[in-house]
């Protein structure tokens, strides 16, 4: 270092008040933004702590969900990790302004240091690889989820810049030092030879000025952040370590004993974790990008729904005012499916479905306001326990002639029918050969007859806990009596509620759905499908089977074991799979807005060629014909 | 303004409708219960006038068997402000007699407006509010679809006749029976559930009313049967035409519709 | 004793549901009299008609007041009649007017009354009066308690009886004074709008589904309902296709109608569709597809192209209509 003079105390004077003004500032902004969470009620989320670190480590350091969209996925991850490593070069940087002989813990090692100075140097490298292709998808390739965002511009040529300064400096240096150990950094070791005819006072003096300038880049930057979308550097790690570790099907519990709001209508109505999820959102846009409401041309756009909750809660502050009709509009939430796929794609872990389904909660159990169709749904619901209205007396009519001993309390099956098998026709169709199944081998099963209500479903994801919770209530109650070991169910609504949200009252059950029980019974060879049918088969997958409860391969299997013609799969399959738009209760509302759902999806089954559609879903199987009849297609 | 609304529990409309062994009445087991889905618009009405005048106050009644209590409580959970449940005794009673309790009970309540529905759905006899209004001598409009203020003493009633619309003026008081149409009946919120569950429903007894209903009683129902079992669908296929034929002759002189 | 029986007049004809009461009337009467009470203005070209149904005496009640229906008046005019001539039983036909009217009367004279009732039968010297209850699910009969009684007879039930042109009732002029005290006063009548008629309130409805292919089709169908004076309804299937709004859809998430009869052409019959229309109190079906669910709830059914079918039934209907 004999030509780099030390810092005189004047300079460290004004570095370290630099310092020190723009760490208050950043602490400063991020405090009045973070502490706004606090404002939030309690959540459950101090449990599964392993599973909670394993989280940081799979999904944050190592980007797993990211890289669900692969270009995306490398560009961040070059980003995100050449940041890390610049970090820790800063802080050698300023120990190095402030004491001559600062050396890093364990990196500073001389042995060791040189390496990490290649490290910081390749991580640059990639920073800047990273921005490039960042600033080619916003630019050249611009897909619709990404929004032209100027913070999106200027964070990427604040990165450009802190880098590229980085180096600039880096190299000014290495050309003024003569001590080739010192300074094994190979971009800065490269680039110093463009230096050499340079005088030596001017490389000083453009060190000197870059140095500074690197600096105020740096120290700009860090101002920049909590102010812009880049706040997700600070949230995301910590949103996604308090991440809904429960099962994604089930909506919180709403305690109709002792709230005494129901649902939200403040920002204070929300759990803390849903108003951290609003500062973590990165404006991915991929919750978009596969929302069946917004791809059909309706009000829904999930990442809106968040990015305008952030804008009000940074506008309202702790004076907490209505939010419906003012950040988030009665249409917008009537069009969410809940079909998940929101949250599946969501790279962080946001929960759009549950704020909206508090939304939906508050106008109907506070203030009564919700689509004119969902009132028969509710009083059917409450009078003759079915979302039709059908006396509930008709319930077990379906079972005629079976020969099933109904009612029996000592059977170790208990096949919960759920409304629309018992009183559809066309999915009696399912519900009576799945009782044939049953019965030819031998299964001791049986079922609640007029006993039966509805899961629940319809009520809760429409916002009605109350009516939700009175059925389920029912249910459980019903289920104590008898002695079961297991509950079947042939709806995927009713296997998620009565799996996943029954335990929130005290009811926990076994359940398996349908698909799940005949290909564990193909496996084991009790099942022998004899004759194989030729066509090919596409199969839709249920949101409710899907996305929230993990089946994907069950029916698969099922069909590939029934049919010698082939599985073809559609544009929207697995996790990705495209909602028929009847979930979420909107089996009982009417499409008024944008293009029909169901119809976009049976596009999807007439491009695959197939012959037959498959689906486990009484709701989607009645969708997807009426689509494929809307397409002309009658029988297929 | 006191607006009193006079409603009846019946069975739900998709109830399996069991004779009993004399057949002097229904079987009740298994039955679910509704309000009179007419007398629905008649609280909805009553609601609405309330949210729109400001000095309107509101008032549910109905008479019947303890289970009556739970229509009440969703009437308050509407919204309606008081409940009154005039119990009724063992004995039978008649569309007249019945009437005659609710106006005696209306009449110590105060009443400037008499809501009910159009008719039962379980007797289906469409003579409450008519006799209601004779018995306090006030006008009476049967299936009205809109009902106007003009101001505090006098209000416009619109009722559907065969496609046309008839426009009352109408002095108050008055009884009004609620046809569908009239409004779009709300669904009580959970704030209105919670705070209908510590309402008091009052009760007003027959005896108290200084009535002996027995000495009322006007009509008895001698038996109940069920219909000749409706005939099985028919369905026609083969020549068309005599198929059509055959239909508009069945419509015309078995199902007498046209 | 004898029977009195209220007459209607619309459109300056009275009403067939007026003939039937007294055609019921004078089958009961057997030998007693059977007085008509006529309220209106401008009666008497009516005379000779009610004569012809057997009625021994017509009382008339004119006045220009009196020519739109007022509840008020024409029951205090019965009701004084009633007094005068104690009649066993009176009877009027059970349609909106008719119902209000027996009420009002009957409560003011502390009478028993019956209402749509269905039929009437004379068993151990007492009339029996049949009403069906729970919306027909069950049949009632009745037995009056009070020497005087009143009942309401349901339109289109009751046979007319043959007319006989050589009878000759007596016609009384009845005074009437006009109150000008009235609570009540018919203002106007509105004509039914243009529209396409609201299928929430219809008495019959013309229903399409999938099976009309393309809107235009629904032509056949408003033929059909223009000859019946029906409503247009469709299924979601066709309103999700664009062939009709969405005000018409019947079903679970449109519009809960239950009319008189309801023809529905081409639609299939899912659920949602067959809660929205199955408490109709009848139901037609026609489908090619003798599977379709919809033939499970109908009372009557063709399997047929609907193209074919509706127009042959348009043209049956025409025939008897215009007869």
């Amino acid at each position: 270092m004999d030509n780099i003079p030390p810092f005189s105390l004047l300079n460290k004077i004004i570095l370290l008040s630099l310092i020190l003004i723009s760490l208050s500032i950043f602490s400063y902004i991020l405090y009045d933004r973070l502490r706004l969470i606090f404002l939030g009620k309690k959540a459950k989320r101090f449990n599964k702590i392993p599973l909670r670190i394993k989280t940081l480590f799979l999904y944050v350091l190592g980007h797993k969900k990211v890289f669900a969209y692969a270009y995306s996925g490398i560009l961040h991850f070059f980003i995100f990790w050449g940041f890390i490593i610049l970090a820790v070069s800063y802080i050698d940087l300023l120990g190095k302004a402030f004491f001559l002989n600062f050396k890093l813990p364990i990196l500073g090692n001389n042995l060791i240091y040189p390496y990490f100075l290649d490290l910081r140097d390749f991580f640059g490298i990639l920073a800047i690889i990273g921005v490039i292709l960042a600033l080619m998808r916003r630019f050249i390739f611009k897909p619709e989820r990404l929004e032209n965002s100027k913070e999106a511009l200027i964070i990427l040529i604040l990165i450009f810049l802190v880098v590229s300064m980085g180096f600039l400096s880096e190299s000014l240096r290495y050309s003024l030092e003569k001590n080739p150990a010192n300074s094994l950094s190979f971009i800065a070791k490269n680039l110093a030879l463009l230096f050499n005819n340079f005088p030596k006072e001017k490389i000083l003096l453009y060190y000197e000025l870059s140095w500074w300038a690197h600096l105020i880049i740096i120290l700009g930057f860090l101002i920049y952040i909590p102010l812009s979308k880049h706040l997700h550097l600070i949230t995301c790690p910590i949103a996604e370590f308090f991440r809904n570790l429960d099962s994604p099907g089930a909506l919180p519990y709403l305690d109709l004993e002792k709230e005494e709001r129901f649902g939200a209508e403040l920002f204070s109505d929300f759990s803390w974790k849903d108003l951290l999820d609003l500062y973590a959102c990165t404006e991915c846009g991929r919750c978009q990008e596969n929302c069946p409401a917004y791809l059909t041309k309706k009000p829904l756009s999930p990442k809106k729904v968040i990015l305008n909750l952030k804008k009000e809660l940074l506008a309202q502050k702790e004076i907490f005012k209505p939010l419906i009709g003012k950040a988030v509009a009665e249409d917008e939430i009537w069009s969410c499916t809940t079909c998940g796929n929101c949250q599946e794609h969501c790279p962080v872990f946001i929960e759009p479905l549950n704020k909206i389904a508090e939304f939906k909660r508050h106008l109907v159990l506070t203030q009564s306001k919700f689509p004119k169709e969902l009132t028969l749904c509710y009083r059917n619901l409450e009078v003759n326990l079915n979302p039709w209205g059908i006396g509930y007396m008709e319930r077990e009519k379906f079972v005629h002639n079976l020969e099933i001993n109904i009612k029996n309390k000592e059977a170790s099956l208990l096949y919960f029918a759920g409304c629309a098998a018992s009183f559809d026709e066309r999915n009696k169709k399912v519900s009576r050969s799945l009782i044939k199944i049953l019965k030819s081998l031998e299964v001791d099963f049986t079922l609640l007859g007029t006993d039966e209500a509805c899961c629940g479903d319809p009520a809760r994801r429409t916002g009605n806990e109350y009516l939700y919770q009175n059925l389920a209530q029912k249910n459980i109650q019903t289920f104590k009596n008898y002695k079961f070991k297991k509950i079947l169910t042939s709806c995927p609504h009713c296997f998620n509620t009565l799996k996943n949200e029954y335990s929130q009252m005290g009811g926990n059950f076994e359940v398996i759905h349908h698909s799940v029980f005949l290909a564990d019974l193909i496996k084991e060879k009790k099942l022998k499908l004899f004759k194989k049918i030729p066509q090919t088969i596409t199969y839709h997958d249920s949101c409710y089977l899907g996305r929230f409860n993990n089946i994907y391969d069950h029916p698969r299997q099922i069909i590939q074991n029934l049919s010698s013609g082939k599985l073809v799969e559609m544009t929207h399959h697995h996790n990705k799979s495209f909602c028929c738009g009847a979930g979420g209760g909107k089996m009982w509302m009417e499409e008024l807005q944008g293009e029909k759902i169901y119809i976009k999806r049976a596009d999807e089954v007439v491009k695959t060629k197939s012959q037959i559609v498959a689906s486990a879903c009484p709701y989607c199987l009645t969708m997807m014909e009426d689509g494929l009849k809307e397409k002309n297609i009658d029988e297929r | 303004m006191k607006i009193v609304v006079c409603i009846k529990q019946v069975p739900d409309t998709e109830a399996y409708i069991k004779i009993n062994s004399q057949k002097t009445s229904i079987e009740e087991s298994g039955i679910k219960y509704i309000i009179n889905p007419y007398d629905e618009f008649a609280l909805e009405e009553a609601l609405r006038i309330k949210e729109k005048l400001n000095n309107a106050e509101t008032a549910v009644i109905t008479l019947g068997a303890p289970r009556t209590q739970e229509a009440l409580r969703s009437a308050l959970a509407l919204g309606i402000e008081k409940a009154v449940l005039i119990p009724q005794e063992d004995f039978i009673l008649d569309n007249f007699s019945s009437a005659f309790i609710l106006a005696k009970t209306v009449e110590r309540l105060g009443y400037d407006l008499i809501l009910c529905g159009k008719q039962a759905i379980d007797d289906d006899m469409a003579q409450t509010g008519g006799i209601i209004a004779s018995l306090l001598n006030i006008p009476f409009v049967s299936l009205a679809t809109k009902i106007e203020f003009i101001d505090n003493s006098q209000i416009k009633v619109h009722r559907e006749i065969e496609g046309f619309t008839e426009v009352f003026k109408i002095k108050l008081p008055a009884v009004i029976s609620a046809q569908k149409g009239l409004n779009e009946p709300r669904y009580a919120s959970l704030m209105g559930i919670m705070q209908a569950k510590k309402k008091i429903i009052s009760e007003i007894k027959i005896q108290d009313l200084g009535i002996n209903p027995e000495n009322l009683i006007k009509t008895k129902l001698t038996r109940l049967e069920y219909p000749s079992p409706r005939s099985q669908g028919k369905i026609l296929d083969g020549d068309l035409k005599e198929a059509a034929q055959k239909l508009v002759k069945f419509l015309r002189e078995e199902a007498k519709i046209i | 004793m004898d029977i009195l029986t209220l007459g209607e007049i619309k459109n300056q004809k009275l009403t067939r549901a007026s003939l039937e009461v007294l055609s019921e009337a004078k089958r009961l009467a057997n030998g007693k009299k059977v007085i008509n009470v006529l309220i209106g203005n401008n009666l008497k070209d009516f005379s000779a008609l009610i004569s012809s149904y057997g009625a021994s005496e017509i009382l008339l009640i004119e006045d220009p007041s009196l020519g739109e229906f007022n509840s008020q008046s024409y029951s205090e005019i019965l009701v004084n009649i009633i007094k005068e001539k104690k009649p066993a039983l009176f009877l009027l036909p059970a349609n909106i007017h008719g119902k209000e009217i027996a009420a009002l009367v009957s409560a003011k004279l502390e009478i028993s009354l019956i209402s749509d009732c269905t039929d009437l039968k004379i068993k151990d010297n007492l009339l029996e009066y049949i009403h069906p209850i729970y919306s027909g699910k069950v049949i009632a009969a009745y037995q009056s308690l009070t020497s005087f009684q009143a009942a309401a007879l349901r339109p289109n039930i009751f046979p007319l009886i043959e007319e006989n042109p050589n009878n000759q009732a007596q016609i009384i002029h009845l005074s009437f004074i006009p109150q000008d005290n009235l609570k009540i006063k018919l203002l106007e009548v509105l004509k039914p709008k243009e529209e396409t008629l609201e299928i929430s309130e219809a008495r019959i409805i013309v229903s399409g589904g999938r099976g009309l292919k393309e809107a235009e089709n629904f032509k056949l169908l408003e033929e059909l309902a223009e000859v019946l004076g029906a409503a247009v309804g469709a299924s979601r299937l066709a309103v999700d296709a664009g062939w009709r709004d969405h005000q018409y859809q019947v079903g679970q998430t449109g519009k809960v109608v239950s009319p008189d009869l309801y023809i529905a052409c081409g639609i299939s019959g899912a659920i949602q569709h067959l809660v929205g229309m199955s408490s109709s109190k009848c139901i037609i079906a026609i489908n090619k597809d003798p599977e379709a669910n919809i033939f499970k709830v109908a009372n009557y059914g063709i399997v047929g192209d609907l193209f074919e079918v509706v127009p042959l039934l348009t043209e049956e209907f025409k025939k008897i209509l215009t007869n």
